[in-house]
């Protein structure tokens, strides 16, 4: 599995992921402005506007790794002839800007779909929020691509004063660096470690009941009480996120050349998958007290538990398995 | 030690970020949930 | 010490120690976190309820909630003698580790009491005195503080 992990296909992986915060991002903007455009109630709280909001959250999602394999393929080229450094550090810092808007257009969308799920309409707070942090994203991204373009474009590097320009619609990968690893700053990584546990042991113990009542368990409590507790799931996930990327961008090395890492984003994305499964899935809400559950939610919820387990396994031995630090 | 200690400081400050955005959002959504939950 | 030298020296915590194996420490490491996830993820959720948060769940059916939280808490107990035992010199005098076992010491009455307090059928409405509230924070406080001195007594 390790000899998958190259610097050839590292890099083509980035430059595949990157079509979904671009193109993809820019479907879903589209879809969640025709529903705002749109007369039509349906296309605002039945169909369109939670399939936008759903994309958006899909989106935010899948772009965690084009991040991250970004930072692999860093590594992979940035040695080679005819690549310009200068354009990938900019374009790295607008796309860090341009990743965190997207994770909160991302979070705002899955507020929506939460509040959706619940009393059958979206906010219009929500919706506003959402679209504005998706057309800035839109816009971030649209600026991080076109310096990305710069790295190994010879046309573009003709002009070394336009290739590499760092836009002031950035921030810094390396002050995030600096901050985990400067001097006298040896507390920061032990904090973000016992951070990260404390995020994962509150999604995991959220995402446990809420599948475990999918699964038969727990029958007395209807299941949409249970789907109150979600945005603590998104809560813990946010802490995890943040920190996880703090550790990233600070000592990429680690995990850029470990296959396990990549493990844990697929399984990652899983668990992610089965929030949204648990937000939205009319099944799964119409789940009162004493409700049967079917065969499909089971098999479901085992999945997302092993899911769940494969991402703390992977997480937990990073040091062991591959070639972390 | 005095690592350990900010260790602590800081996470229990974030626990109670995470628990007044939590409580929050609940009770928005004590208030605003007009269907039976 | 000398029998904590000597528990060193053992084979099970050479083994432990430094077997090129995956099944030796990382896999007793990784279960010990699995219990921790599996512990303080339910402890978490018996909590918040019982602070007033998803008031719409019912109480009583969270009991089996506690089953699952016992059994992680053996399988911690039994991955936590191994991982003394791997490094028992260092561990035994690290003011860490005695932190550690303190917090835990402490919270288990109060899991005990919570437990109590999480009974009925949940046909009555939910009402919570503000004693099990304190019991509920204070838990939940103390397995914060458990996973901090358990995560930095791996830079001692």
């Amino acid at each position: 599995m390790s000899s998958l992990i190259t610097p050839g296909n590292l890099s083509h992986l980035h430059l595949l992921l990157n079509h979904f915060p671009t193109v993809g991002l820019t479907v879903a903007f589209a879809l969640l402005v025709i529903s705002i455009l749109s007369d039509s109630e349906a296309m605002k709280n039945d169909t369109m506007r939670p399939t936008a909001l759903g994309v958006l959250f899909a989106i935010a999602v899948i772009t965690l790794p084009v991040f991250t394999t970004g930072l692999a393929a860093e590594g992979a080229i940035e040695k080679l002839p005819g690549v310009s450094k200068p354009a990938i550090d900019a374009h790295e810092n607008s796309a860090l800007l341009a990743f965190i808007v997207l994770e909160l257009a991302g979070a705002a969308a899955w507020f929506g779909l939460w509040r959706w799920r619940r009393t059958r309409r979206i906010p219009p707070g929500i919706t506003i929020l959402t679209f504005l942090l998706s057309a800035v994203s839109l816009g971030l991204m649209t600026i991080a691509a076109s310096i990305g373009g710069g790295i190994r474009h010879p046309e573009i590097l003709a002009d070394p004063a336009a290739a590499g320009a760092q836009s002031m619609f950035s921030f810094s990968a390396s002050a995030v660096a600096f901050f985990v690893n400067g001097r006298g700053h040896q507390w920061v990584w032990p904090t973000l470690e016992s951070a990260h546990f404390v995020g994962m042991t509150l999604w995991f113990g959220v995402l446990l009941l809420a599948n475990l009542r999918l699964m038969g368990w727990f029958t007395a409590i209807p299941y949409p009480a249970l789907h109150r507790l979600l945005p603590w799931a998104l809560l813990g996930f946010g802490v995890n996120e943040v920190s996880g990327m703090m550790f990233y961008i600070a000592t990429p090395k680690g995990y850029t050349t470990n296959v396990v890492f990549y493990w844990k984003l697929i399984f990652l994305m899983l668990a992610a998958s089965d929030l949204l499964y648990l937000t939205v899935w009319p099944q799964a809400w119409k789940t009162e007290a004493g409700t049967p559950t079917h065969v499909r939610e089971r098999v479901i919820g085992a999945a997302a538990l092993a899911s769940f387990v494969a991402v703390m396994y992977c997480g937990r031995m990073l040091p062991f398995l591959g070639n972390s630090f | 030690m005095s690592l350990g200690w900010t260790v602590v400081l800081v996470n229990f400050g974030i626990i109670i970020v995470v628990f007044v955005l939590g409580k929050l959002i609940d009770s928005a959504a004590e208030r605003y949930d007009s269907r039976k939950d | 010490m000398e029998y904590l030298t000597a528990l060193h020296d053992s084979a099970l915590s050479t083994w432990l120690r430094e077997a090129e194996t995956v099944w030796a420490f990382p896999t007793v490491l990784t279960v010990h976190t699995l219990g921790m996830m599996l512990l303080v993820g339910c402890a978490w959720v018996v909590d918040l309820r019982l602070l007033g948060v998803g008031r719409t769940i019912p109480i009583g059916p969270l009991r089996p909630l506690f089953r699952l939280m016992w059994f992680a808490f053996w399988i911690n107990l039994a991955t936590g003698v191994l991982l003394f035992i791997a490094d028992p010199e260092r561990k035994a005098t690290s003011p860490l580790f005695g932190a550690k076992m303190l917090l835990i010491i402490i919270n288990l009455p109060i899991l005990k009491r919570l437990e109590r307090a999480v009974s009925g059928d949940g046909a009555e409405p939910a009402v919570v005195s503000g004693g099990t509230k304190q019991l509920a924070a204070a838990s939940a406080m103390l397995w914060a503080g458990t996973i901090f001195a358990g995560r930095l007594l791996g830079y001692m």
